[in-house]
């Protein structure tokens, strides 16, 4: 066993600059997409007031200070050709009885003008949510403290109320507690998104599968070489043969996510959300899905250089249908949906990226990680049925 | 040593090995003998485990050999056709990494791998990637990679396809000093004087049948040999070849490219009728030899047609 991983180690060589293209592709593209996240483009929108209260005011004053888009108050009619002509990606409309709704406490529904869903809209609905939800917590807050104080029987002072209100506003100036699902308008969703660990984890994953899918193809270059059937009639068994190709494999294609997680941390600055062991887990249990997956490939086509015609075409599309390249928060397809439940892409991506904007949730985790491993065993059962296949 | 017995195997409708059967014994060398497409390499391969037979039994030292492959596989020493080695690494780490696969390790390893290159001639060059290699050479390094652990059995198929005639001395006279070791040898060829060189028991193979065995003697004897006439002819027609085929002491007839091989019957032979068919039908005759027979004259007796066909 030790003799046939030394040899695919030294074979390994032959692959180096695979996988150096496939990390420093990772690499520049997350930081072309952030930088141009969080560049000098600011997407536009319309405002449209209906209630023209100091709760519309307010937000309209929050949404302004946003550091992603630019608002604009207008009236409807200007909202409408202003958005017809794409002179802004769409318009929000703040209803009449907002401001009762945020006295209340009541849920808050808010429309919006858009001619297609898109990320930019996508953005519009995260960062309305997120002042909406600050903007009702901070009422919140003010009123309960008021109500407590009177209640100890301190007397208020006309104008506190605004002042703890004010505080709210200052304390959540660079956070963002709250977010969005997409076309659901609801306050209450607790869906965030951050461009900059979604197109990390995204092109991590996406350029991994190629990585992973080439090196587990190295079955069809020693199909090619003859070297796997001088193999196959050598006392060694044929599982070792075969175990030595995936461990291989998997330690290649662990070692570039290990890679992609240090990026992320020291050059990224991302905060994963949990310990580092389980955001390897989950990219173990990936790596280990692609591996089988990459050994059916193999089993299914006929040379390496089919591979090479056929992977690009199945990694781009499941990684699309993944939602590595964007969230799938904006998908309304059902179909499309549906199929996103049969990439491994998706479950990594929901486990990383909902961890890292709220924490480590065990029930989601293990999910995900089960459902990879899953995938992963059933692959790996038919890919070695079909790569050991013997002439 | 191995006994094949009655073994099939098809490819759908294709019989590629079609109830073949025959003994290989210990230290003899036993050439399997045809043209491409007559099942050698499909016979082997059921041999050393590769492909399982569709019906038959092959016995190694008395043990079915689909029962317990590692019995024939420890043992076996396989040289497959194609060139089955890393062209990426060395010479020498395609020989280590062989001679691990059966078991060799430190001092062992390295002497076996010093005395197994002396004997292939590549020791000079045993530090070079094989991807530098002349094809002569990856022919010689694929069989050394076969020899390392002392095999009590080895299988070469056609181990000299696309070689140069000095790489293929060196590998026929390779395979000789093999056998001297002790080694049983299966050698299958396609090239008739290769056999005839080094194998003490044939068997001829055509369409995945063995259509004669035995030793050389003995399958010349079993044609009631005769001479066999061989004609370079530039510009062979077919009306040529009716016009030969017609005269009376003229028994078979085969042709390829240039050359027209001739068996005749009797010894009444007038070898101007020959040459007037030849110059009738506008071809030029260039030489015309007259020889003895031999194990290709053998195949064309039996089937009609010349061994390269």
């Amino acid at each position: 066993m030790l003799n046939l991983l030394n040899l695919r180690f030294k074979l390994l060589k032959d692959d180096k600059w695979m996988i150096i293209i496939m990390i420093a592709m990772t690499l520049v593209l997350t930081f072309v997409f952030t930088s141009s996240m969080s560049g000098d483009y600011k997407p536009s929108a319309v405002v449209i007031d209906y209630d023209h209260s100091n709760s519309s005011q307010q937000l309209l004053t929050e949404l302004n200070k946003s550091i992603s888009m630019n608002f604009r108050l207008v009236d409807i009619e200007e909202g409408k050709e202003l958005i017809e002509k794409g002179n802004v990606i769409g318009g929000l409309i703040i209803p009449k009885g907002f401001n009762n709704e945020i006295i209340k406490n009541k849920n808050i529904n808010l429309d919006l003008i858009k001619t297609k869903d898109s990320l930019e809209i996508f953005q519009l609905q995260n960062t309305v949510r997120s002042e909406v939800f600050k903007l009702k917590s901070n009422y919140n807050t003010a009123v309960a403290t008021v109500n407590i104080l009177e209640k100890e029987g301190v007397k208020v002072e006309k104008g506190l109320m605004d002042e703890i209100y004010d505080k709210g506003v200052e304390h959540w100036e660079y956070r963002n507690p709250i977010t969005l699902e997409s076309s659901i308008f609801e306050v209450e969703s607790d869906w965030a998104y951050n461009p900059r660990i979604h197109y990390l984890v995204g092109f991590t994953l996406f350029f991994a599968t190629f990585t992973i899918v080439f090196i587990a193809g190295d079955i069809l270059k020693e199909k090619q070489q003859h070297t796997w059937y001088r193999k196959l009639v050598s006392p060694v068994a044929k599982w070792k043969i075969m175990t030595s190709l995936l461990i291989t494999t998997f330690i290649v294609g662990f070692a570039q996510m290990l890679f992609m997680v240090l990026a992320g941390r020291y050059i990224f600055q991302i905060n994963w959300g949990m310990n580092v062991v389980f955001v390897l887990g989950i990219y173990a249990a990936f790596v280990f899905t692609f591996t089988s997956i990459g050994l059916t490939i193999s089993g299914v086509v006929k040379n390496y250089e089919q591979l090479g015609s056929i992977v690009p075409i199945i990694l781009v599309a499941s990684a699309m249908l993944g939602g590595t390249m964007w969230p799938l928060e904006i998908i309304n397809s059902k179909i499309l949906l549906t199929l996103s439940n049969l990439m491994p892409h998706k479950w990594a991506m929901e486990v990383l990226t909902h961890t890292a904007a709220y924490g480590f949730n065990p029930g989601i985790y293990l999910r995900s990680f089960l459902i990879l491993i899953g995938m992963g065993i059933i692959y790996l059962t038919i890919g070695i049925k079909l790569a050991a296949d013997k002439r | 040593m191995l006994e094949i017995m009655n073994l099939k195997k098809y490819f759908n409708k294709t019989k590629a090995v079609d109830d073949i059967s025959f003994k290989v014994e210990k230290g003899e060398i036993l050439g399997l003998l045809g043209p491409n497409g007559a099942g050698k390499s499909t016979t082997i391969s059921i041999i050393s485990t590769l492909l399982k037979a569709d019906a038959g039994k092959i016995l190694y030292k008395g043990v079915d050999i689909e029962k317990e492959p590692k019995k024939i596989q420890n043992e076996l020493g396989f040289v497959p056709q194609e060139i089955a080695l890393y062209p990426s690494l060395s010479g020498y780490d395609n020989l280590k990494f062989w001679g691990r696969i059966y078991g060799l390790k430190g001092d062992k390893l390295k002497e076996k791998i010093k005395e197994v290159s002396q004997i292939i001639g590549i020791d000079k060059r045993l530090n070079d990637k094989v991807e530098e290699y002349s094809g002569g050479m990856k022919r010689r390094l694929n069989i050394g990679s076969a020899l390392l652990h002392d095999p009590e059995i080895i299988i070469l198929d056609e181990p000299t396809v696309g070689i140069d005639p000095q790489s293929r001395k060196h590998i026929l006279d390779s395979v000789k000093e093999i056998n001297k070791k002790g080694s049983t040898v299966i050698y299958t060829s396609h090239y008739m004087e290769e056999v005839e060189y080094l194998c003490d028991k044939i068997c001829i193979m055509d369409e995945g049948n063995i259509i004669a065995k035995g030793t050389k003697e003995e399958l010349i004897e079993s044609i009631s040999a005769e001479e066999k006439i061989i004609l370079q002819v530039e510009n062979i027609t077919g009306k040529m070849i009716e016009n030969i085929k017609k005269i009376p002491y003229v028994d078979k007839i085969a042709y390829i490219e240039n050359e027209i091989t001739i068996k005749k019957k009797g010894n009444n032979v007038d070898y101007s009728e020959i040459l007037e068919a030849v110059s009738k039908n506008q071809g030029h005759l260039t030489s015309m030899d007259i020889k003895k027979p031999d194990l290709e004259f053998v195949f064309l007796a039996l089937t009609g047609r010349a061994l390269r066909d």
